[in-house]
C-alpha cells in the first residue's frame, strides 16, 4: 500500500456482513456462488450466509454423506488481488488459519473439516453453527444486554481464550468482538473467524481499510500478545453493555463513555472489571484469561442482593439524614435567596422583611434591619456596606457592622433582582422592568435602562458591559456608563435565570428551557443546551463546566466549550436554586426539600439534607460549610 | 461598544433606520486589518489536487469605528481516488459554506425586517458539516474528505473541524495547534503506543472523515483572533512535510501573506511533495507585529 493512500478506519467493508434476508442482491456481482454449485465433487452450495469485502460463507451439504443430510459451512476467500505477491499472502494466511483451526478441539470452536482452493479462490470447510452473531443480536433488540446475560457470555468466552492462550505456543484470537461471537439457540456460544482480518489487512490498493474498534492500542505496534484479548473481550463487553459501538467513536475511548451513563443497572464491580481488561498498558490488564473470568463472576453476584438500603431501618428522624447541620437559625418566613459571607458574618434576607447578620461561626444572632415587605434578593456586600433590594421597591445601603441605614433608593417596582457593584456604581433589576445604575456612595439613580417586563435577573458586568436578563425574553447587554443597548438577544421566554461567566461567553437560562452561551462582545450564542424544564436556575462555573438546574427536575453538568451535557442528577422536583460548585463537589436545593451534594466528577450523590420544605435558595460554600436557606424558615450551616 | 452587535441590533437608537449606510468608504486611521493568503499545489508525486480551498471575508464598517474582520475559510483533503476525491472536496465545501454563509453571514446584512433569530453558531456549523458529509455519501459514496472550516466574526473565531486537517493559531514568535488530528496514529500517540516519530509513518489512517459512517459529529472549537495573530489551516500535505517551527518562521519572514503560503507549498514540496498541498493564512495585520507574546 503506497505512504499516501488514504485509509479509513470505520465500519469496514472488511466485516463479513450477514445478509438478514438471504437477498443476494447486495452482493458485489459476480462475486458469489450461485446455489447448487458443487465445489470438488463434494460440497453443494445450498445458500449464501454471510458476505464480505474479500469472501463470503455459504451453507453446503457435503455429498459423501449420501445417507444423513451433512451441513457444513463452506467458507471462501476471493483471491483476486492484481498483485502475485499479495495474492501469496492471502493464500498463506488462509492456510494458516486453517491449520490453526486443524490443531484446536475445544467445544466453543468450530471444528475444520477441509481445506481446497479452485479458480483463485480458497475454501474452508467447516462445522455448521446454527445461530446468531452477537452483532446481529444486538442489532435486532436495540437496547444493551443484562449484566447477567453478558457475564454470562464472557464467562464462556474467557474460557475459550483461557485454551487458546494455553497452546504451546499460544494463539492469540487477535479479532475478538460481537461479530465474532455466535450464540446458539442452546445458549452456547462458538467463536469464529480465526485469523482471517489479518489476512486481508494489506488487501487491494485504495479498499476502505477497517478496524473493528475493539482491537487493543498495542496491536496497532504489531505487537500480539494474549492480554490484547482481554482488551477486545473488555471492548466487546463494553459495546454490549452500553449500546455504543466501538467502531463509531474514536479508537481507545471506552474510560470517556462509562457504562453505568448509559446503563445504570450495571454493577460498579462490572464496570471496573471491564475497565481493567481495557487499561492502554498490558501491564494493567488482568493477567489471564482466567483471571478475568474470576473477577467478572464476582462482580455480578448472581440473586445476592444487599437489602439494607438507607431508612429501611428508620429509627427517628436523623437516620435518614446523611450529615447534620453545624447550626441552624430560625427566622419568621421563607428564606427564598441565596446567604452572602463577608469577615465570618453571614447576610440572608427573608420573607419576615428582614436582613440578618449571623456569626458564621456558630448562627448566633449579630443584626437585623426591617424593610417593609418581604425579601427574595441576595445582599450584595461593598466595601463596608450591604446592598438588598425589597418587596417594598427599594435598594437598601445598610452599614456592615450594625445595619444602619445608609440610604434607599426607591424604584417603580418590587426589587427580585439581586444587586452588582462595579466601579463604585450598583447594578440592580427592579420590577418596573428597569435595570438601574445607581452611585453607592450617594444612592443617587445614574441612569436607568427600561425593558418591557420585570427585571429579576441579577446583572454582571464583563467588560464595562451590563448583563442581564428580562421577562421581556432578552438578555440585554448595555453600555456601563450610558445604559445604551450595545446588544440584545430574545430567547422567546422569560430570562429570570442571571448570567455567569465563561471565558468570553456569558452563560445563561431561559424560561424556554435552554441554557445558552452567548458571546460577550458579539451578542452572538454560540451554543445552547436543551433542558426538559424551563431554566430558572443561574448557571455556575466552575474550571470549564457549567453547572445549572432546570425545573425538569435535574443538575446539569455541561461542558463549557461545546455545550455538551457531562451528566446529569435527577432531585425528581424542579431546581430553581442556583448551584454552587467546588472542584469536588456541587450544591444545589431541589423543590424535593433536599439540599443535594452531588459528585462534580460523575454527578453521583454524595450525600443530602432533607429540610422542612422546598429549597429555592442558592447555596454557598465557605470555608468547608455549605450555607442555605430553605422555605421551612431556617437558615442552615451544613459540613461540605 | 461592540460594533457587531450595533450591526445585528436594528433598533439599537444608533442604527435605526439606517439599513446598509453602514458599507462605506473605510475610515482612517484604523483600516480593516485582516489579511489573507492562499497557495493550494498538487505536489510533486500525484497528478491531480483533491484538496479544495475556500477563502472569503468580508468588512463592515459603522459610525467610524474600527472595521469587524468576518471571513469563512475552508481546507479540504478529498480521497478515494480518481476524480472521486476532488469532487468530494469540493461537493462538501460547497455545501457547508453555502448553508454557514446563508445562516450567519446573510443575518449580518438583513435590513432588519426578517426575524431576528441567531442561531447558535455552534449549531450552524455542526448542521453545516452534517450536511456536507450527507452530500458526500450520496454523490460521492466511493469517495471522503477531511474538512478544517473556521468563520472569523471579530475577534472570534470558530472552527469545525474533521479529519487530519490542521488549523494553527499563530503570532511572531509562537504558533500552536488547535485541532486534534482524527488519525489512529495520532490516537496512538495520545495513549502512548508510539512516538510522534514513529506516528508519521501511518499518519493517514483516518476514523473520521466526510463521506464515511453513517453519522458524523465535527470538533467544534472557540478562540479569540486577536489583531497581530494569524491563523493557518493546512492539509498534511503542509503539515505532514515541514515542521510547525519551521511553519511559523516561513510565515513571519514573508512580505504578504500569498507569498507566505507559496514559501510554505515551495518548502513542502522541497520535502518530497508527497501529498496535494493547501494552505490558507489569515492574518490580523501584517507584517506581523513584534514584541512580547500574548498568546495564552
Amino acid at each position: 500500500m503506497s505512504k499516501t493512500q488514504k485509509r479509513w478506519l470505520a465500519m469496514s467493508s472488511l466485516d463479513t456482513r450477514r445478509i438478514s434476508k438471504g437477498t443476494p442482491t447486495a452482493l458485489e456481482p459476480g462475486g458469489t456462488l450461485p446455489g447448487r454449485t458443487i465445489l470438488q465433487d463434494r460440497y453443494e452450495i445450498l445458500s449464501l450466509q454471510a458476505v464480505g469485502g474479500m469472501g463470503a460463507v455459504y451453507k453446503a451439504r457435503d455429498l459423501r454423506f449420501s445417507a444423513v443430510h451433512k451441513i457444513v459451512a463452506v467458507k471462501e476467500m476471493n483471491n483476486s488481488a492484481p498483485d502475485a505477491g499479495l495474492r501469496r499472502i492471502g493464500i498463506r494466511q488462509f492456510e494458516r488459519e486453517a491449520n490453526i483451526l486443524a490443531s484446536l478441539s475445544h467445544p466453543a470452536i468450530p471444528k475444520i473439516f477441509d481445506f481446497f482452493s479452485e479458480d483463485n479462490r480458497s475454501y474452508l470447510v467447516l462445522e455448521f453453527i446454527e445461530g446468531q452473531t452477537l452483532e446481529d443480536i444486538l442489532e435486532e433488540r436495540r437496547q444493551p444486554f443484562s449484566q447477567e446475560e453478558a457475564v454470562e457470555l464472557a464467562l464462556q468466552i474467557c474460557d475459550v481464550l483461557a485454551y487458546l492462550h494455553s497452546r504451546r505456543p499460544p494463539v492469540i484470537f487477535r479479532d475478538m468482538k460481537p461479530g465474532n461471537v455466535m450464540l446458539r439457540p442452546d445458549g452456547r456460544v462458538m467463536v469464529i473467524d480465526f485469523g482471517i482480518a489479518k489476512a486481508f489487512e494489506h488487501g487491494q490498493r485504495g479498499t476502505m481499510i477497517g478496524t473493528e474498534g475493539y482491537s487493543p492500542p498495542e496491536q496497532y505496534r504489531g505487537t500480539a500478545e494474549p492480554r490484547g484479548d482481554l482488551y477486545a473481550l473488555g471492548a466487546t463487553l463494553h459495546h454490549l453493555l452500553s449500546g455504543r459501538d466501538p467502531r463509531l467513536e474514536p479508537p481507545f475511548t471506552f474510560h470517556e463513555r462509562p457504562i453505568r451513563l448509559s446503563n445504570p443497572d450495571i454493577s460498579p464491580a462490572l464496570e471496573a472489571a471491564i475497565m481493567k481488561s481495557l487499561a492502554y498498558d498490558v501491564q494493567e490488564r488482568f493477567e489471564s484469561a482466567t483471571e478475568m473470568a474470576q473477577a467478572l463472576s464476582e462482580a455480578v453476584p448472581g440473586g445476592r442482593r444487599v437489602t439494607t438500603g438507607l431508612g429501611t431501618g428508620a429509627t427517628g428522624t436523623a437516620s435518614y439524614q446523611d450529615v447534620l447541620p453545624k447550626w441552624t437559625f430560625k427566622c419568621e418566613d421563607e428564606v427564598r435567596s441565596s446567604p452572602r459571607m463577608a469577615d465570618g458574618v453571614l447576610f440572608v434576607g427573608c420573607y419576615d422583611h428582614n436582613i440578618y447578620a449571623l456569626d458564621a461561626a456558630d448562627g448566633s444572632f449579630l443584626w437585623k434591619f426591617a424593610t417593609e415587605d418581604g425579601i427574595a434578593s441576595t445582599p450584595c456586600i461593598y466595601q463596608d456596606l450591604v446592598l438588598i433590594g425589597s418587596e417594598d421597591g427599594s435598594l437598601y445601603a445598610l452599614s456592615r457592622q450594625g445595619g444602619r441605614l445608609r440610604w434607599t433608593c426607591p424604584t417603580g417596582g418590587r426589587i427580585r433582582s439581586s444587586a452588582r457593584v462595579e466601579y463604585d456604581h450598583a447594578f440592580v433589576g427592579s420590577d418596573d422592568g428597569c435595570l438601574y445604575a445607581i452611585n453607592v456612595q450617594s444612592g443617587r439613580v445614574v441612569w436607568k435602562f427600561q425593558s418591557a417586563a420585570p427585571i429579576r435577573s441579577t446583572p454582571l458586568i464583563v467588560s464595562e458591559q451590563v448583563l442581564v436578563g428580562s421577562e421581556d425574553g432578552y438578555v440585554y447587554a448595555l453600555a456601563m456608563r450610558s445604559g445604551s443597548i450595545t446588544w440584545k438577544y430574545d430567547t422567546h421566554r422569560r430570562v429570570t435565570s442571571s448570567p455567569a461567566l465563561y471565558e468570553s461567553l456569558i452563560c445563561i437560562g431561559s424560561a424556554d428551557g435552554n441554557l445558552y452561551a452567548i458571546n460577550v462582545s458579539s451578542g452572538w450564542p454560540v451554543w445552547r443546551f436543551r433542558t426538559r424544564g424551563s431554566v430558572v436556575s443561574s448557571p455556575a462555573v466552575f474550571g470549564d463546566t457549567v453547572y445549572v438546574g432546570s425545573a425538569d427536575g435535574c443538575l446539569y453538568a455541561v461542558d463549557a466549550e461545546t455545550g455538551r451535557q457531562r451528566w446529569k442528577y435527577d432531585t425528581g422536583q424542579p431546581v430553581t436554586s442556583s448551584p454552587a460548585a467546588t472542584e469536588d463537589v456541587v450544591y444545589v436545593g431541589s423543590n424535593d426539600g433536599a439540599l443535594h451534594a452531588v459528585d462534580a466528577g460523575q454527578g453521583r450523590r454524595r450525600w443530602r439534607y432533607i429540610t422542612g420544605g422546598p429549597v429555592p435558595s442558592s447555596p454557598i460554600v465557605v470555608g468547608g460549610v455549605v450555607y442555605v436557606g430553605s422555605t421551612d424558615h431556617v437558615v442552615y450551616a451544613l459540613p461540605a | 461598544m461592540s460594533f457587531l452587535g450595533r450591526i445585528l441590533n436594528r433598533e439599537s437608537q444608533h442604527l435605526e433606520g439606517a439599513p446598509l449606510d453602514a458599507v462605506q468608504a473605510l475610515p482612517s486611521p484604523s483600516r480593516h486589518d485582516l489579511q489573507v493568503g492562499l497557495a493550494s499545489d498538487p505536489g510533486q508525486v500525484r497528478e491531480r489536487n483533491e484538496d479544495t480551498c475556500l477563502a472569503w471575508q468580508f468588512v463592515l464598517t459603522h459610525d467610524g469605528e474600527p472595521p469587524a474582520p468576518m471571513g469563512l475559510f475552508i481546507v479540504a483533503d478529498g480521497m478515494g481516488g480518481h476524480v472521486l476525491g476532488a469532487q468530494a472536496s469540493a461537493l462538501a465545501t460547497r455545501t457547508a459554506a453555502r448553508y454557514v454563509l446563508r445562516h450567519i453571514v446573510l443575518a449580518l446584512v438583513s435590513d432588519g425586517s426578517e426575524a431576528a433569530d441567531r442561531p447558535p453558531i455552534r449549531e450552524v456549523l455542526s448542521a453545516s458539516v452534517r450536511l456536507a458529509h450527507q452530500a458526500v455519501l450520496h454523490r460521492c459514496p466511493e469517495a471522503g474528505t477531511t474538512m478544517t472550516m473556521a468563520l472569523l466574526l471579530g475577534n472570534s473565531l470558530h472552527i469545525a473541524h474533521v479529519g487530519d486537517s490542521r488549523a494553527y493559531l499563530g503570532q511572531r514568535g509562537q504558533i500552536q495547534l488547535l485541532t486534534r488530528d482524527h488519525s489512529l496514529a495520532a490516537r496512538l500517540v495520545d495513549v502512548g503506543q508510539i512516538t510522534p516519530e514513529e506516528a508519521a509513518a501511518q499518519r493517514n489512517v483516518l476514523y473520521k472523515a466526510l463521506g464515511q459512517g453513517a453519522e458524523i459529529e465535527p470538533d467544534i472549537l472557540c478562540h479569540d483572533l486577536l489583531p497581530g495573530q494569524y491563523l493557518l489551516l493546512c492539509c498534511d500535505g503542509l503539515w505532514g512535510q515541514v515542521s510547525d517551527e519551521v511553519m511559523a518562521a516561513i510565515v513571519e519572514t514573508a512580505p504578504t501573506p500569498d507569498l507566505a503560503c507559496q514559501r510554505l507549498v515551495a518548502e513542502a514540496n522541497q520535502h518530497g511533495g508527497e501529498d496535494n498541498i493547501s494552505v490558507i493564512l489569515a492574518a490580523r495585520g501584517w507584517p506581523l507585529p513584534g514584541g512580547e507574546p500574548r498568546m495564552p
